[in-house]
């Protein structure tokens, strides 16, 4: 089982709150992110870029087959599904649209429970559909920590509100809360 | 495949299933499956037995519940490929502006599309073609491992039949709004039509003999090493790189690792959609 990590997910509203995260980021927390955000197909240049901008972390867009490395956040690339391998490596994959989404949440999350086990905090955000409720379920499965934003703050609640219902989220907690919750995560010595 | 329904959550099967489906096709059918990436094949399991309605449990306890055709269509499954059409439309420009001419006067341009399970991407070259190059002469070879999912791809079977994503693609590569002269109705259902798929062969191949003896002047190789692990890449890239003819074009996935030693003696025509030059 590999380290610890934190993986992110969210769909329409998420943006503009991991530019928010990622800004409050400590340097060199030891950890790698993986954020997987519904996206348009052809929005292929400038999504990592502005991220990274806000970020005192590298944040890429990984190839298939990379090595995962801390201190980097991994945006799952447009229009491919990003998986976590627990051989520490990133596998992309063109399979079919999950819950009419490709990247999916729960492909993400499903992979990176299997990963990191209990190790890995799960984050769900704003978004339209229920991708990613599964994901975090297969997280809570595996002992890992589970939190989804407060539905109340979401730009649209659906995403978060999925969590709630299947039973998967550990917390439901404001953009403040979410942040010092990862601050927390990331300063517990293994 | 046409109805893989991957909408619905998907447990990934586990390691005692994967190695016996490695073990069984390989000794029982002589198809070399030992190098497909481990997590993506093992969700790919889960997803196979799902649609072919058989239990992993019951595959393991007897795997001769397989029927030959089930073999076929489940190494089909194993095997996802790329499934719009124009998929990653800055790729398909680039042929359209910098490569595809290059061979206008060329006798006959030979292009091979490798390890292929959906025909999304042969039909988006064949628009393209037929679009801004319809006196361009060539011949297209298509080679994969399920007989069911060639037979499929050569009555024009679509993954996806009313694909908003595939039409807004053809726009952007095309400029023009209408598909619909390269499609028609088939028993009911929406194929892509088969008189445009005159000049192309497909071929079966079972284990590792999966590669043509032929020389290629561009071959579409697209996210075909997603599946693989790096050893099974890089002996497929190391085929692919040889069967290209001098000046040849390889295509890429835009996202797929492409090991830079392997490129010495090709030049990038476009780096950031990964297609090449020897």
């Amino acid at each position: 089982m590999l380290k610890k990590a934190i993986v992110i997910g969210g769909s329409a509203g998420s943006y503009k709150i991991v530019l928010k995260i990622l800004s409050f980021l400590p340097k060199n927390p030891g950890v790698p992110i993986f954020i997987c955000l519904h996206r348009l197909r052809s929005a292929r240049k400038g999504f990592a870029e502005t991220l990274h901008a806000r970020s005192s972390y590298q944040v890429i867009e990984p190839e298939d087959k990379e090595k995962i490395e801390l201190n980097k956040i991994y945006v799952a690339p447009a229009n491919y599904h990003m998986y976590i391998d627990s051989n520490n490596t990133i596998v992309l994959s063109v399979e079919d649209e999950i819950n009419h989404s490709r990247p999916s949440i729960d492909i993400t999350f499903q992979s990176a429970a299997e990963a990191y086990g209990e190790n890995l905090m799960g984050i769900i955000l704003s978004g339209a559909n229920h991708d990613g409720a599964f994901g975090m379920l297969k997280i809570k499965e595996h002992g890992g920590l589970t939190i989804v934003q407060d539905p109340g703050e979401c730009e649209i609640s659906v995403m978060p509100l999925s969590c709630i219902e299947n039973n998967s989220a550990d917390k439901v907690q404001s953009v403040t809360e979410i942040i010092h919750s990862i601050q927390n995560f990331i300063s517990i010595n293994d | 495949m046409q109805n893989e329904r991957s909408n619905f959550p998907i447990n990934i099967a586990d390691n005692i299933v994967a190695n016996k489906i490695l073990e069984v096709f390989k000794k029982e059918f002589n198809i070399d499956l030992f190098n497909l990436q481990n997590i993506v094949f093992r969700r790919r399991i889960a997803l196979a037995f799902n649609i072919l309605n058989i239990s992993q449990q019951e595959f393991i306890d007897d795997y001769k519940i397989l029927s030959g055709e089930q073999v076929d269509q489940l190494v089909g499954i194993l095997i996802p490929d790329n499934n719009e059409l124009f998929r990653d439309t800055e790729t398909w420009i680039v042929l359209r502006d910098k490569i595809l001419n290059k061979f206008i006067s060329k006798e006959n341009v030979r292009i091979w599309f490798p390890n292929i399970t959906y025909g999304e991407d042969i039909y988006s070259l064949l628009i393209l073609l037929n679009e801004f190059f319809p006196t361009l002469k060539f011949q297209i070879k298509v080679t994969g491992p399920s007989l069911y999912a060639l037979q499929i791809i050569s009555n024009g079977g679509l993954m996806k039949p009313k694909s908003r994503t595939s039409l807004a693609n053809y726009k952007m590569v095309t400029g023009k709004g209408d598909l619909s002269e390269y499609f028609k109705k088939k028993n009911y259902v929406i194929c892509f039509n088969t008189n445009y798929l005159s000049a192309v062969e497909y071929k079966q191949y079972k284990n590792s003999d999966c590669f043509e003896d032929d020389f290629f002047d561009i071959i579409m190789c697209r996210n075909k090493t997603l599946i693989l692990n790096d050893e099974a890449a890089l002996e497929f890239y190391n085929k692919i790189l040889f069967r290209t003819e001098k000046n040849g074009i390889i295509v890429f996935g835009i996202n797929e690792k492409v090991d830079k030693n392997l490129l010495k003696s090709f030049h990038a025509i476009s780096l950031s959609e990964k297609i090449f030059q020897k």
